[in-house]
């Protein structure tokens, strides 16, 4: 603690029309970079948003509200998208141009001025205006297909995997372009499509389709064995890969299964042939076992093995721990009963920099005279103006509704403490 | 900004690809079988997969540490290193920080690794399911009463080449803005896919909650999330919507009634209306369901499969999709997801 800051994009203004989650993901990536990202988001939205909260995709982040029916908001709105390096928005395809905010008007009167738009399916096409959120481009993109098994699709457990997914590429094309901008002094545009996000990470299987047609369901592994088997406990479970031959005899032969050790089973294609019959051998070697001394156990043999973590447990492993995968953020007020929550952060690990801290989430408005000052040097008289004829909005305060989970941890409380106690080393 | 690409799995593949799509130049070079040391991850999966992966560049072979010279001659030149060899190999094979410093001092470094360069798992074997098992995602993904379903192919090692690709467009930034100066940047795919869990993880912390793989037949707010139409299977939640107005759409109103208004009351009632609900769902294709759904602003969707996506009207409008040449047969494989 107490290090050089990394914060490679300092003196990056970046204002973010943003709702959701996959911009802010982006967009708070930026952030722990060192830029400084001002959130815009709708005004009717924001309040009682439990999931934005939750997720911390707008932590770090000043927030402003501003009126954009409104001449003056629309004329406000206009300024700071001409002080800023970039303007981000994942609003629908149409809100930002209606109110003079399309990229062809602010890059026109600034071409260094680099804009992103990030929507469900992009733009142009038939599907550029749909509703689109995580899940359904992800159906949309190929990934239920092929993660599927028995005819049947299986969505991605996440909720926000397409959204992330979709904030990391965001990231990558912004700072893409900052650093064009500085060689050649041009801006650009940018359209970023979620769904091409998704197909995109699916590159092979797009490629094998265009070649041979769809493959039958499923998502063949090149390893045998190469699977989840149960551990002790409750839904409790250990990924295990053997990813040679040599590996398989060590296995048996820990095992001690004579049967496994002698049917036969030494090369790669044997075992492919009766993968089913090894899958449940291993079920019944592993089911009275805990995952996290089996994992370890198995790593001493140089066998690929990890327990299947949970979102109970992500808190207690040990790597995560070691290398502050978490940062306790503190709330102003409580949060549903807490003073502060632990949150994951940016996974770079600079060599002789700390990480910049992450901040409490700003309510709607809450930024507005910091901002105003700092980026238009308007003064109190002006701000109290604008806020006088409601330019500008503020809320007040944020609420968080509880969604009333359908299973509960009672020793959550515990676990909490223990992330906050790492934290505070 | 040209880049030494050091990939033995698909995330280093998957960062050269990606900077190399930027436009960026990258001189990879292929290792071939190092001796010491398990391969950090997985090979690539076929010839499908290199096809993919090792687009816009070309491959030169590096024996190491024989050609150390050669290495640090092109490290002198470049901006960055991007190396996925594992905690420890880079340097072992004679291109340790300190000696890429003293190559060249305002060279980036970007190494990837499964569980990263420290801590008590840094040097854990690992395969592309036990990443996606540390990192989180598989425990809530597949079915209740199931093994957890991994994510498809090397998707993990995708995500580090992403992240690692990221980092190192913004450390040159860096670099070239006077904002830093060179650095060693240490990525792990255990924290890399973490973030994409970030939701429930963080729930957990808010509220105690823990997230389970649902059994096959259950339905979220509206109805059963994924059903088949007449041409194949579609993703039905529209998010923020009522039951009733969902029913009312998909021609079901007669089912609305005060009953089945109390959410309670309606979930006892719902496995004897679900036949009728699937038979209307067979009764369209999905892309009529789609277009329908979409004019009212649903969010469903359409379960597409890798050969339906290639023939995506939406991402042909967008020019999503080039062509590459796989044992001499001209093959399409996707673009970047934005326009650049």
């Amino acid at each position: 603690m107490g290090g050089k800051v990394y914060k490679p994009l300092a003196g990056v203004k970046v204002l973010a029309f943003e709702i959701a989650c996959a911009l802010p993901a982006g967009t708070r990536t930026l952030a722990e970079l060192g830029a400084e990202v001002v959130r815009v988001p709708p005004p009717a939205r924001d309040v009682g948003n439990y999931i934005g909260v939750v997720d911390g995709v707008f932590l770090s982040k000043p927030c402003i509200s501003i009126d954009l029916t409104k001449a003056r908001g629309r004329a406000l709105a206009r300024q700071l998208a001409l002080e800023a390096d970039v303007v981000c928005d994942n609003f629908r395809s149409s809100v930002l141009g209606k109110y003079g905010l399309s990229p062809e008007e602010l890059r026109a009167e600034k071409p260094e001025l680099i804009v992103l738009k990030l929507s469900g399916y992009g733009v142009p096409g038939p599907w550029t205006d749909f509703a689109a959120f995580g899940p359904s481009v992800e159906a949309a993109g190929g990934m239920n297909r092929v993660m599927g098994g028995g005819g049947r699709p299986v969505g991605v457990g996440s909720g926000v995997f397409a959204d992330q997914l979709a904030g990391r590429y965001a990231a990558l094309a912004l700072i893409s372009a900052l650093r064009a901008r500085d060689h050649t002094g041009q801006g650009r545009t940018i359209d970023l499509s979620m769904v091409e996000c998704i197909s995109h990470l699916l590159g092979p299987f797009m490629v094998r389709a265009s070649k041979d047609g769809d493959a039958p369901w499923g998502d063949v592994s090149t390893h045998v064995p190469d699977g989840s088997y149960p551990c002790r406990g409750e839904d409790e479970w250990i990924a295990i890969t053997v990813k040679s031959d040599a590996e398989w005899r060590r296995l048996a032969t820990f095992i001690g299964d004579r049967q496994l050790m002698h049917r036969g089973l030494s090369t790669r294609a044997r075992r492919a042939e009766r993968c089913g019959e090894i899958d449940a051998a291993l079920a019944d070697w592993t089911r009275e076992q805990d995952k996290n001394e089996l994992a370890d156990a198995l790593q001493g043999l140089n066998i690929a093995a990890a327990p299947v973590r949970t979102v109970s447990d992500m808190y207690d492993d040990p790597q995560i721990r070691s290398r502050g995968a978490f940062q306790s953020v503190a709330h102003r007020s409580p949060v549903m009963g807490f003073e502060s929550h632990p949150h994951v952060r940016n996974p770079w690990r600079v060599r002789g920099r700390e990480r910049q801290r992450l901040t409490d989430f700003r309510y709607l408005g809450q930024d507005n005279e910091g901002v105003l000052k700092r980026w238009l040097g308007l003064s109190p008289e002006e701000i109290r103006a604008l806020k006088r004829d409601s330019v500008l909005v503020d809320a007040g305060t944020l609420e968080v509704q509880n969604p009333l989970p359908p299973f509960r941890d009672p020793e959550h409380a515990e676990k909490l403490a223990l992330v906050s106690a790492d934290d505070a080393r | 900004m040209k880049v030494v690409e050091l990939s033995r799995t698909p995330a280093g593949a998957f960062a050269g690809l990606v900077l190399a799509s930027l436009g960026e130049e990258v001189r990879r070079f292929d290792l071939g079988s190092l001796r010491a040391g398990p391969r950090p991850g997985e090979d690539a999966r076929d010839e499908a997969e290199r096809c993919f992966l090792m687009q816009g560049r070309q491959s030169e072979s590096l024996k190491l540490p024989q050609e150390r010279a050669r290495l640090l001659e092109a490290v002198a030149v470049s901006d960055v290193v991007v190396e996925d060899l594992g905690p420890g190999r880079a340097s072992n094979l004679g291109l340790s920080w300190r000696a890429a410093q003293e190559a060249n001092p305002r060279i980036v470094v970007v190494s990837l690794s499964p569980y990263g360069a420290s801590g008590p798992h840094r040097l854990w074997h690992a395969s592309e399911r036990t990443m996606q098992a540390a990192g989180g995602v598989m425990h809530a993904t597949g079915w209740h009463g199931e093994p957890p379903t991994k994510l498809p192919g090397n998707a993990v090692q995708y995500i580090l080449g992403l992240q690692g690709a990221t980092a190192a467009e913004a450390a040159v930034y860096g670099v070239q803005s006077g904002n830093e100066e060179g650095v060693y940047i240490d990525i792990s795919a255990q924290e890399s896919l973490l973030l994409h869990w970030s939701r429930h993880v963080s729930q957990y912390a808010h509220s105690g909650t823990l997230m389970r793989r649902p059994l096959p037949d259950a339905h979220g707010p509206n109805w059963p999330l994924t059903n088949e139409a007449s041409d194949g299977w579609l993703y039905m939640l529209a998010l923020r919507r009522s039951w009733e107005e969902v029913s009312e759409f998909l021609g079901l109103g007669d089912l609305v009634n005060e009953e089945t208004r109390d959410p309670t009351r309606r979930a006892e009632k719902i496995p004897q209306m679900i036949p009728r609900f699937r038979d209307t769902v067979r009764s369209r294709s999905k892309y009529d369901w789609f277009g329908r759904a979409a004019a009212r602003g649903y969010t469903y969707a359409p379960i597409e499969t890798p050969a339906e996506v290639l023939e995506s009207p939406q991402m042909a409008a967008r020019g999503f999709f080039e062509s590459a040449d796989l044992d001499g047969e001209e093959v399409k494989v996707p673009g970047l997801p934005f326009d650049w």
